[in-house]
């Protein structure tokens, strides 16, 4: 079991959580929306496995690379 | 015919070349591949053509002599050059050898570094630098043997600014770089880190962590740092794969700005249609799509050569080929900040069109601009100045250009698509929006006063933003001959392989009225 940190590939503010704590993803599955410039930008997890945590809370802006959620990847 | 030849010193020459092969001897060949590193002499061979290295100064190196005046022992000089091919095509290369006092500019000879930059430049050949060292004062230590100081200056640096004016450099950081090595690095048109192995830095580890901060050499300065900084333009997994990254990007661009880059046979029909491009982007305004793909579509299958993808996100930037004629692609990447110019995304664009113009490649642009990135951040960042020098470079370019709307283009930054003063060899898709501000954030502004007096602030919005999306249709600019003309996205690669065709006797050689800077 390894811990996949998966960053914000672009600045913005945490419109939804589609994959929380608990929850069973596959690679390319969107796991968080972000808004900027009054665009929505969906987080791809780039690997399959179980969400362990949340790091952001909907509604909080977050900057490029920050961290959103681990994933345990099997 | 003499009797009498010069066997003897043949022989003699022989044994020195021999020598100087061993490099550092066997003990410090060993700790360079026991760290997973190649040598110099085996990334030379790798990269070049089977036996195409032709060496110069290859017996320059410190020589000892005995009591008798017969050689006694030598090291190599840590710096090798010389001339070679990649597919075909000449071009030089130089390299660090780490197993000689760790590649220190002390054991280096200066002057092969200057006559390779030198060579490279007159004989008007690109140039492939293998760095493998740490800097140029090599040890205080030295201050010893020496017995006196210097004040600094880099060697060659005059042929190495001027080659970036006049020859493709390609830069691979195989190793720990720092100073000097750091800043031929970055003094290229294409510079690259391998993960693991290659690390860039002012000064190194133990300088930083004497100032306070126990770092890695990784940390401090590896591949992921530096793609991500954008001060090197991408990582490798390997060396194999930097030296292979090398070779595919001088497959795009001349032998030098003397010369115009070649035309390659394609098999991938420039009538192709991709009819899934009709429905690549979203109809909601406010959903995203994948640029990258829609680029893979257009252009000659498997030519797309992203440059730089992990800094400046906002920008794409790329080699490709249109029908077999090399391009230089701008596009919007939708997926970071809207695809808003930032202030690093706009450096990348600045130095991307500056290697356009130097090297005469014609400039392809898919355009999705919301504007200059908002924001405090982005004020700080200073993202007006760097976007005002990315608008500068554009409408100082002469280098054929073709423009695709793929969306939005609003504000400054989307005024940077093209100079417009220029014949607008342009295109927008059906998806096209554009204006000086977007709606979706103008209303606020521009409506303010009415929006605080009604009773429903929502409705009226919605009112508001229904009257102004009538007014909106690209067709609207069109009739008022605004946009040129609106195509269906699946006829984007016909169109722009003509204009690939139209643009390539339009490509002037010679030195570019700017060029390329680090």
């Amino acid at each position: 079991m390894a811990h996949y940190s998966l960053r914000a590939a672009t600045p913005g503010m945490l419109l939804t959580i589609e994959a929380g704590p608990g929850a069973v993803v596959s690679a390319g599955d969107v796991v968080a929306r972000l808004e900027i410039m009054k665009t929505e930008i969906p987080v791809e997890s780039p690997v399959a496995g179980r969400v362990v945590h949340v790091h952001v809370e909907v509604g909080a802006t977050v900057a490029d690379g920050d961290l959103l959620l681990t994933i345990d990847s099997r | 015919m003499s009797e009498e030849t010069w066997d003897p010193e043949i022989a003699a020459l022989r044994e020195r070349q021999r020598l100087a092969r061993e490099l550092g001897g066997p003990d410090k060949v060993r700790i360079q591949k026991s760290k997973g590193k190649l040598t110099v002499r085996e990334r030379i061979e790798q990269l070049l053509d089977p036996s195409s290295f032709r060496e110069l100064g290859s017996i320059a190196g410190a020589a000892n002599y005995g009591p008798d005046g017969e050689l006694s022992g030598f090291t190599p000089s840590n710096f090798l050059f010389g001339r070679g091919r990649i597919d075909g095509r000449q071009v030089t290369v130089a390299g660090d050898d780490f197993t000689v006092r760790g590649g220190a500019a002390d054991a280096t000879i200066h002057e092969k570094q200057v006559q390779a930059e030198q060579m490279a430049n007159e004989l008007r050949l690109p140039i492939v630098r293998l760095l493998d060292g740490t800097g140029g004062g090599g040890s205080v230590k030295t201050l010893e043997s020496s017995g006196f100081t210097y004040v600094p200056a880099c060697p060659g640096w005059n042929w190495v600014v001027a080659n970036l004016g006049a020859v493709p450099v390609v830069s691979l950081g195989l190793g720990p770089v720092a100073g000097l090595g750091a800043a031929r690095l970055v003094s290229s048109h294409y510079a690259v880190l391998v993960k693991g192995i290659g690390q860039m830095f002012a000064a190194g580890p133990a300088l930083v962590s004497a100032v306070g901060r126990e770092v890695t050499k990784d940390e401090l300065g590896g591949a992921e740092v530096h793609a991500k900084s954008g001060a090197v333009d991408d990582l490798a997994e390997d060396e194999q794969g930097a030296l292979a990254l090398a070779g595919r990007f001088l497959s795009y661009l001349p032998s030098s700005v003397d010369s115009l880059a070649e035309r390659t046979p394609c098999s991938d029909p420039a009538g192709r249609c991709e009819r899934w491009l009709d429905g690549a982007v979203p109809r909601d305004r406010r959903m995203t799509y994948k640029m990258r793909r829609i680029l893979e579509g257009v252009v000659d299958q498997g030519s797309l050569f992203e440059i730089g993808r992990r800094w400046g996100g906002s920008v794409i930037t790329a080699l490709a080929r249109l029908d077999g004629w090399p391009v230089a692609v701008i596009a919007s990447d939708v997926m970071v900040c809207a695809g808003a110019w930032t202030a690093e995304a706009s450096q990348k664009l600045t130095r991307f069109v500056e290697l356009a113009e130097t090297f005469h490649l014609p400039v392809v642009n898919f355009v999705d601009i919301p504007g200059l990135m908002i924001g405090v951040d982005a004020e700080k960042a200073g993202t007006l100045r760097h976007g005002g020098r990315a608008l500068a470079s554009v409408y100082q370019a002469t280098v054929p250009w073709c423009t695709v709307i793929v969306r939005k283009a609003f504000g400054v930054a989307a005024s940077g698509m093209s100079d417009h003063t220029r014949f607008r060899y342009r295109y927008a898709w059906p998806s096209g929006d554009w204006g000086s501000l977007p709606i979706e954030g103008g209303i606020e502004v521009a409506y303010k006063a009415q929006l605080e007096a009604a009773e429903d602030r929502d409705a009226l919005r919605r009112e508001i933003t229904e009257r102004l999306n009538r007014v909106r249709s690209p067709f609207r600019s069109a009739e008022k001959f605004l946009v040129e003309e609106i195509i269906a996205p699946h006829e984007t690669r016909p169109l722009l392989c003509e204009f690939a065709h139209l643009a390539a006797p339009l490509r002037r050689t010679g030195r570019s009225g700017f060029t390329f800077r680090p």
